[in-house]
């Protein structure tokens, strides 16, 4: 703090050095930057691709800390324009108003003092002579409203406007000191450890650096951030903004960018790819169990995201990640705005951002790439973790599988989510497909009935549903022929009961097989399932492609309910997972139909 | 695994409330031998080196991408070769006959003439595709059963075609064949 500041320091303060100096650090995170992208795409995959054994293996983990190392660099660097932007922007909204002030004292040749008083000349008509009133010199009041005016003289008129313009010029200063100290203490925190290691522990550190640099620099920037707005407009806000101000909210505010639907897939990335970082080190040496489980998921997408890509292998991008809810993650296979043909898979039941999401929902989403590739190179598919799916320990609430509300709930994230697909693709005329699996399929039927539909969405394919929410394909919003059901025969899921099976057979009050064979009776066609008609029935009107059909539910081995999740796996069903691969890239018409149930 | 677990108490509850039957026991050791990923991968390997060993005239290939699930490895293989449209049936008739002799079980089969398909299981339960995609290019996947977790290497097998180091795209077949190729354009 500079306890001496006086107005004239304030009045002289050139904002402008200050905004050189944030250039300055703009630049270096830009290097930094770069540095890392030549170090994770050239360096790294040319030793991977090219060397094997203990030095080239040593190598690869130097590497990849150097890039560790820039892309901190590139985080706090980023922060210190920011801060540097932040504080010229409040100073400069301090200096004007000193400068109002000081404007208004030469306008009525008042003196405005190096200590703040200010001197008025004679004015007014005295009460008993008729002489002007004598003039005087006034200091700040301090904070406004506290020094009730006396009543009592009729004051000389420049005595009040002497009064304002003091309290003016040592507010403005008094809130340049605070201001000044309250950046120095953000600037000084700013520093990073000694030493090469960027441990957990430092990103910990940048993400608390963010969170106050975000705080301070509010009024700077966030307001703009057009979070109503549709995906297109978001698209076009984007698009209009120079590249510093895309730099400097990149640094700031790498996890409203990296999830905000409507922004490019290659920024969304980049900005994601900060934002897991900064998550690893809030969530390490958390040890509630939602912490660690969400930790150990983020690594391993980190892991994957550092391995690099092989030949023939779709780049992997990260559109969304948060630790909001029960974790959210989105991570395209092939980039969704130059492909023209792009597939979200919406998965389901039990479904959260942990290790098992980032190795198996994240391998069917890349099988489905490459699957997809096979037909038409110009293809990507994303897992989209955008919502949160009913999770079985949520306890005997029981059957949050069994209600509306995340689907209806995601359906809305998820119609944003294809709206900026659509808006940010780069052809003409992308082609998009919707992929439910098992309640994912019902938050994919509750998206088709809000507003117009899921926007771009050209096809629609249910696998393992409990019912989507409507009885009839064509009520899916892409016609009936472009509706594309799986369903395996031991699946249990897609063998729950209806409701009202279900009340018919408690009715009953009798336990056992004869409850369901009860419940039959209250709906004859056997194709209610708990949300609603079976996909897979003649009477829904859909598309059914074969799938394996799974082992038994009561297998040689126990209780199995491996059916249920064996749609995309080429590791159990290879055949549905062409059939998947074939609509999501556009040539649904080479699926192989099966007949309805 | 721990996924599928759980839901197992959800079919409870609801069979609690329906009063369906049903016996539940651990779900330990089911489809995991002593087997780990990378062995399964090598498994993997072996069961397309054989493959392509016995076409005859022989095809060129690549190494596809590997993927790996929690407890699961794909291996695949593209081939390089023009196959030409004339010759796709005898190419898929080569491989179906080689599948079956080896005592493949034929899972499924998609006989659409421009994109044809053949799905088979090998008695270790292997899953071996064999798809038709885009200009006739012919690709081949081999897929593990769950299998102990293990750190997975890339093949060892030596590809018989360029392998398109740090490339996104595998290109569309460009190696002429005198037979496989004929009446290509």
């Amino acid at each position: 703090m500079t306890p001496t500041l006086t107005w004239a320091q304030l009045r002289d303060l050139k904002c402008a050095e200050l905004e050189g100096a944030a250039d300055g650090w703009g630049k270096s995170s830009n290097r930094a930057d770069a540095a890392r992208d030549r170090i994770e795409g050239q360096l790294l995959t040319g030793l991977r691709d090219t060397q094997e054994g203990e030095a080239a293996r040593a190598a690869v983990a130097r590497l990849r800390r150097l890039g560790r190392n820039f892309q901190y660099v590139y985080t706090e660097c980023g922060l210190v324009r920011t801060t540097l932007n932040s504080l010229a922007h409040e100073m400069k909204t301090q200096q004007r108003a000193l400068r109002e002030a000081l404007d208004d004292a030469a306008a009525l040749r008042f003196t405005v003092h190096a200590d703040g008083t200010v001197t008025y000349p004679a004015g007014g008509e005295g009460l008993i002579e008729g002489a002007p009133l004598r003039g005087g010199t006034v200091a700040s009041s301090g904070p406004p409203g506290l020094v009730p005016p006396s009543g009592l003289v009729a004051p000389n008129p420049n005595a009040a406007k002497a009064q304002d313009i003091a309290d003016r010029v040592t507010g403005a200063v008094r809130a340049a000191a605070e201001i000044d100290w309250r950046y120095a203490g953000i600037l000084r925190r700013l520093k990073a450890e000694e030493g090469l290691k960027v441990p957990d522990s430092t990103w910990k550190d940048a993400a608390a650096d963010a969170a106050e640099v975000r705080d301070a620099a509010g009024a700077y920037l966030e307001d703009a951030i057009p979070h109503d707005a549709s995906p297109a407009e978001r698209r076009d806000w984007w698009a209009g903004l120079t590249q510093e101000q895309r730099e400097e909210y990149l640094a700031v505010y790498p996890d409203r960018i990296g999830n905000l639907d409507g922004i490019p897939a290659l920024v969304r990335d980049a900005a994601n790819r900060d934002n897991l970082q900064l998550l690893i080190g809030k969530l390490e040496g958390r040890d509630d169990e939602r912490s660690m489980t969400q930790l150990a998921g983020l690594r391993e997408i980190d892991r994957q995201l550092g391995a690099g890509a092989k030949p023939g292998e779709p780049p992997m991008f990260l559109l969304g990640v948060s630790d909001e809810g029960n974790g959210r993650a989105i991570v395209s296979f092939g980039n969704p705005d130059t492909a023209k043909n792009v597939a979200t898979y919406v998965p389901g039941l039990n479904t959260a951002l942990d290790k098992d999401f980032a190795e198996g929902d994240l391998k069917r989403a890349r099988d489905t790439a490459i699957g997809a590739r096979y037909h038409d190179p110009s293809s990507a598919a994303i897992s989209w973790l955008g919502y949160d799916a009913p999770q079985a320990v949520d306890g005997l609430s029981s059957l949050a599988v069994a209600g509306d509300g995340r689907a209806v709930e995601g359906g809305r994230h998820l119609n944003n989510f294809t709206a900026g697909l659509a808006a940010t693709n780069e052809n003409s005329d992308p082609h998009l497909t919707a992929i439910g699996h098992s309640y994912g399929s019902r938050t994919v039927g509750a998206a088709t009935q809000q507003g117009d539909g899921i926007p771009g969405i050209d096809d629609i394919v249910l696998l393992g549903s409990p019912g989507v929410g409507v009885d009839r394909a064509e009520e899916l919003g892409v016609g009936r022929e472009h509706v594309f059901v799986g369903a395996a025969e031991n699946d249990v899921v897609t063998k729950m009961p209806s409701k009202q099976q279900v009340a018919a057979g408690a009715a009953t009050a009798l336990s056992g097989p004869f409850a369901y064979f009860v419940g039959d009776a209250a709906d004859p066609g056997d194709d209610d399932l708990w949300f609603g008609k079976d996909p897979a029935s003649r009477a829904f009107g859909a598309n059914r492609f074969p799938v394996d059909e799974g082992p038994g539910v009561v297998s040689r081995h126990g209780l199995s309910i491996d059916a249920h999740s064996q749609y995309f796996d080429p590791v159990r069903d290879p055949a549905s997972a062409n059939s998947i691969a074939l609509i999501s890239a556009g040539r649904s018409e080479k699926v192989k139909p099966e007949e309805h149930r | 695994m721990i996924r599928e677990y759980r839901f197992a108490a959800v079919v409870l509850t609801f069979c609690a409330l329906s009063g369906c039957a049903g016996e539940v026991k651990p779900l330990a050791g089911a489809g995991r031998g002593e087997m780990d990923m990378q062995e399964a991968a090598t498994r993997a390997d072996s069961i397309l080196d054989d493959l392509f060993n016995e076409v005859r005239p022989a095809v060129r290939w690549t190494h596809g991408p590997t993927t790996t699930g929690s407890c699961d490895v794909t291996r695949r293989r593209a081939v390089m070769t023009i196959v030409s449209a004339e010759r796709r049936g005898s190419f898929l008739g080569v491989v179906d006959r080689l599948w079956r002799k080896s005592g493949y079980r034929m899972k499924s089969i998609n006989n659409d003439p421009d994109v044809p398909a053949i799905f088979a299981e090998t008695k270790d339960g292997f899953g071996v595709s064999l798809i038709v995609g885009g200009e006739g290019q012919v690709f081949f996947e081999v897929d593990t059963p769950c299998v102990e977790k293990s750190e997975v290497a890339e093949s060892t097998t030596q590809a018989t075609a360029p392998t398109y180091e740090g490339m996104e795209h595998i290109p569309r077949p460009n190696i002429r064949s005198p037979f496989w190729s004929a009446g290509a354009p």
